[in-house]
């Protein structure tokens, strides 16, 4: 025993209290709190009483008793400490028979089809098809891996051939943290609903290994937002914010919008054509598929925030992207030019931007679009009062609180998100999407 | 019918931080006459030598601003979206200004706080029910947020729900240790009862259904009611607020009042 109190069994540090209690420390990072003996044998002993079966947190407790004499966690050789029945198990309610499993994947995956080494359905899609068979408790418990494993050929076979996911057979915590950082500066969403869903590889991938990370605590389950709490040291807020690059999206989603509704050129950039938002319209065929942050008819567009200085290969792989002619969009037809905006002042990018200059890219920096923005929002407010009235949320001057927050998003966009602004993030967006629907219906209207 | 700036009396003030809308309640006079007369009262028979140190430091003072806060929510990244003051001319003995500045939406907020602090520029104590650990506190670190200059730690502040002398006094007049509300103090020891009061804890809400009351799919018809609902519930919220910095000043009043008397007997 150490002068703080505490013992080592196992991987485990256990420390005594004064009450008969113990808690389990696993390197300072989980900590669970563990009744005296008497009390949990009572406990477990009431339960199988009044239900038959131990509630998942008295078998956690059970399992975390016999570390003081295994070292490690084990239910059964806690029960035998404890002098309880280890042999009970939680009734399983209406599960699905194993053979009715089997049958929907024999109906799902034709035999014929296995053997013509052709490309075959994907589990996803059985999933969607057959719901209730995929999550029935069986399924759940020995895998579909475990119940193909239990069929004839070729069936027994047919796991590796359709299993398609990337398993995450371990983590490297400082990879991650690296990557989650790296990813906030380029602005993207690192909330798990942020990654998981996010159009960017890396960012799916890391969401993965967060998952595995959050799943195998030592001791107690944490959320996937807590391992991104705890790997970066940035606070809730901030992470589940939205994130500083959609609102600049959104913001030049709406300048290009009243664009088109005025007429007017940008610099001698006059856009035309149907504005595009949807991820299979703004796809592009380079490097596998990218996606730009908008599409005008045949431009693209992409929109950069930038929270600290570019690079020479960020433009480099931009130029690459976006050069006029080079690529197609997933439709079929050319990416016949392209706009890059960035909502920041000209120093953060001017000396890396040569390449995208010379490949024939329109770049606009933060100082116009703020003058763009200024001038579109008093165009509306005087042109058509009543629509701005109409928009909810509330904004009251747009015309002149808009800008000033736009200021503030070029020059300092980290430290918006890092003040305690989760709120004032979410109206903005709210505000803005409004906005940039209710122009949408206008524009609908008049092109009827 | 649009915003509340058009439902209310007041002005929209210009600062370097955008507009900010100082709003007026007329029928505040009328609703807290018995406040009123308390203060009037407290005028009259104020006398700062039998007064305990505490007190008689913010009662010798020139100007005391009192002030109560309203914001989107507890945690430090809610917004505020209204300040309330009274300011004392403690030399004078008169009431010198009522005044609730209100956000009108969330980028109203700094403009809100520029205002405040250069109306706070002008007194020398700050007077609060829980300052310490919400009014205050809030509003720096809403100021921190925002990166505006605050004015605050160079005033004299008085926390009076802290304040040991005015939790005797109030013990010592029969308030129960478990209920110190302000309004339980109006209630009990002032015979003040709220008229269609909502409360502080509706104010979020209230404000929310302001910044985004009405449905689309609504009529334009049920549209006007909405946003006369929401300008009702946004103005109920302004007046609570008013009301409870009136109450402020009354129980500085009161604790004052209070060691006057017992310096007397």
């Amino acid at each position: 025993m150490n002068n703080k109190g505490t013992i080592r069994c196992g991987r485990y540090k256990v420390r005594y209290s004064l009450n008969g209690f113990y808690i389990l420390t696993d390197d300072g990072r989980d900590s669970l709190y563990i009744p005296n003996r008497e009390i949990l044998k009572a406990r477990a002993v009431g339960e199988i009483k009044r239900q038959g079966y131990y509630s998942n947190r008295t078998r956690k407790q059970v399992a975390c008793s016999a570390v003081l004499e295994t070292g490690e966690r084990n239910f059964k050789k806690g029960c035998e400490s404890l002098g309880i029945d280890s042999n009970v198990r939680k009734p399983q309610g209406n599960r699905i028979p194993l053979e009715e499993i089997q049958e929907a994947i024999r109906n799902f995956w034709q035999e014929q089809e296995i053997s013509s080494n052709g490309e075959l359905n994907t589990i996803t899609a059985f999933r969607e098809r057959y719901k209730r068979e995929y999550h029935s408790r069986i399924v759940r418990k020995n895998g579909l891996k475990g119940v193909m494993s239990t069929m004839e050929p070729p069936y027994n076979a047919l796991y590796t051939r359709v299993h398609k996911r990337r398993k995450v057979e371990s983590a490297n915590e400082d990879k991650v943290r690296n990557m989650l950082l790296q990813l906030d500066n380029e602005g993207l969403p690192i909330s798990p609903s942020g990654l998981s869903t996010s159009s960017d590889e890396r960012a799916r991938n890391l969401s993965k290994e967060i998952s595995y990370l959050s799943r195998n605590c030592q001791l107690m389950h944490r959320t996937p937002l807590e391992i991104i709490m705890n790997l970066t040291g940035f606070e809730k807020d901030y992470i589940l914010g939205p994130s500083v690059a959609l609102i600049g999206e959104k913001i030049i989603e709406f300048l290009l919008r009243t664009m088109l509704i005025e007429g007017n050129s940008l610099d001698g950039l006059l856009l035309k054509g149907e504005v595009h938002t949807t991820p299979e319209m703004r796809k592009i065929n380079f490097n596998g598929g990218v996606y730009s942050d908008l599409r005008i008819g045949n431009h693209a567009i992409e929109v950069k925030t930038l929270s600290s200085h570019f690079s020479e290969n960020k433009a480099i792989e931009l130029a690459k992207r976006y050069s006029p002619c080079a690529n197609r969009w997933d439709t079929g037809e050319l990416v016949e030019a392209s706009s890059v905006f960035f909502n920041c002042p000209q120093e953060f990018f001017r000396p890396f931007c040569k390449p995208i200059e010379d490949s024939g890219i329109f770049i606009f920096d933060g100082r116009v679009i703020h003058q763009l923005l200024e001038s579109s929002l008093l165009f509306l407010f005087e042109k058509y009062p009543p629509m701005i009235d109409e928009i909810r949320p509330r904004m009251h001057a747009p015309h002149k609180s808009l800008p000033r927050f736009y200021n503030i998003l070029c020059s300092a966009p980290k430290l918006l998100k890092h003040s305690r602004q989760r709120e004032l993030l979410n109206y903005i967006r709210n505000y803005i999407t409004s906005l940039t629907n209710k122009l949408n219906v206008m524009q609908n209207d008049r092109d009827r | 019918m649009t915003g509340i700036d058009e439902y209310l009396a007041g002005t929209i003030e210009r600062t370097r931080y955008g507009q900010v809308f100082s709003c007026q309640i007329p029928e505040l006079r009328e609703e807290c006459e018995c406040l009123f007369n308390y203060l009037d009262n407290f005028w009259a028979c104020l006398n700062r030598e039998n007064l305990p140190e505490q007190l008689k430091f913010f009662a010798s003072k020139e100007k005391v601003a009192c002030i109560d806060i309203e914001s989107c929510g507890l945690s430090y990244s809610s917004p505020i979206f209204l300040v309330g003051q009274v300011i004392l001319n403690m030399k004078e003995r008169r009431i010198e200004a009522i005044e609730a500045l209100l956000a009108r939406d969330y980028l109203e907020e700094p403009a809100m706080l520029s205002r405040t602090f250069s109306s706070l520029d002008n007194v020398d104590g700050i007077l609060t029910f829980n300052g310490k650990s919400f009014d205050l506190t809030r509003l720096d670190a809403r100021a921190s947020a925002w990166n505006i200059p605050s004015s605050l730690y160079r005033i004299d502040h008085l926390d009076l729900y802290r304040s040991k002398e005015v939790k005797h006094a109030l013990i010592s007049d029969g308030l129960s240790r478990n209920d110190m509300s302000l309004q339980t103090f109006e209630k009990l020891l002032l015979g003040f009862r709220r008229r269609g009061d909502k409360g502080g804890a509706l104010a979020p809400k209230l404000y929310k259904e302001y910044l985004t009351g009405k449905r689309k799919s609504d009529s334009d018809e049920k549209k006007l009611i909405k946003d006369l609902e929401a300008c009702e519930g946004l103005k109920a919220v302004i007046t609570h607020n008013l009301i409870d910095t009136l109450s402020i000043a009354c129980l500085f009043a009161y604790a004052s009042l209070f060691y006057n008397q017992a310096g007397r007997q």
